[in-house]
């Protein structure tokens, strides 16, 4: 039976197609609110190409030479500066969505002063 | 990447690609707060099949967060100005670097190694966040400090001026 494999190529499908889903629901909905729903979704997709670049790529290569032996070439992963980035991503996309409410409360304050109803 | 792993990463992937059509698609205040905490449920399991559960924690905080703050239900609606047909160019134009992206994520030659960097990784998280990059993580915490208080004064105004 062959074992279900994933690698980096799927992972940046994953995250390119959320980007796109995330772009194109802050462009189509008109009502402000609405079009921040997508402001989350685009930063996820960054996360998680983020992520998957920190799961599956080398940073570092050790080289180990034992005392009487050939010279041997280990990959290991170096600190994990992707998850790091993704962490720091999702908080940047709570204040953008939370900026982007104020704003909203703002401008329909302001426009609700104008034109009093 | 094992097989558990590997449907936990397909299976998180639909769960967010679907929450996200909902969030674009869904009538209701709501439903699409739903739809977009479901999305950050499937975000976060992608993360955690990808052995970061403490950035998978995180980010499904920050998705929760957002969603609670979208199905506030007493928003005055403000519609943007953009015409209908930029809008849909702005629409074609996502399509677009969906394909360019995907194309090149095809084409990418991509070395893969073993991680061995834990399922949580909050130790190592927490060395860079606290330490080698403090100040990106306090520059991150003010800025979300300042938006949930200007926030905060806007509803205020918002409320008093009702």
């Amino acid at each position: 039976m062959n074992n279900l494999t994933t690698g980096l190529v799927s992972v940046l499908f994953v995250a390119a197609s959320l980007l796109s889903i995330g772009i194109f629901a802050s462009v189509w909905r008109r009502n402000l609110a609405s079009a921040l729903a997508g402001i989350p979704l685009m930063f996820g997709g960054a996360g998680i190409a983020f992520v998957g670049v920190a799961r599956f790529s080398a940073r570092a290569a050790a080289q180990v030479q034992p005392a009487n032996g050939p010279r041997v070439i280990i990959g290991v992963s170096g600190p994990p500066v992707g998850q790091e980035i993704a962490v720091l991503v999702a908080i940047v996309s709570l204040a953008v969505v939370a900026l982007g409410l104020a704003l909203a409360a703002r401008a329909g304050r302001s426009s609700t002063q104008e034109s009093p109803r | 990447m094992d097989s558990p792993h590997a449907i936990g990463f397909y299976a998180s992937s639909a769960v967010a690609l679907g929450g996200g059509l909902v969030v674009v698609f869904a009538g209701g205040r709501g439903l699409r707060a739903l739809a977009l905490l479901i999305s950050g449920v499937g975000v976060a399991g992608v993360y955690a099949s990808l052995s970061a559960g403490f950035a998978a924690l995180v980010v499904l905080g920050s998705f929760a967060a957002s969603a609670l703050l979208l199905a506030r239900p007493d928003y005055r609606t403000v519609m943007g100005e953009a015409a209908h047909v930029w809008r849909q160019l702005a629409a074609v134009g996502a399509a677009i670097l969906l394909g360019a992206l995907a194309y090149a994520a095809f084409r990418g030659d991509f070395a893969q190694v073993t991680f061995n960097g834990g399922f949580f990784g909050s130790a190592a998280l927490g060395r860079l966040l606290f330490a080698r990059d403090a100040l990106s993580a306090e520059a991150v915490g003010a800025l979300l400090l300042a938006a949930l208080v200007g926030l905060t004064v806007a509803w205020r105004v918002h409320d008093r001026s009702r």
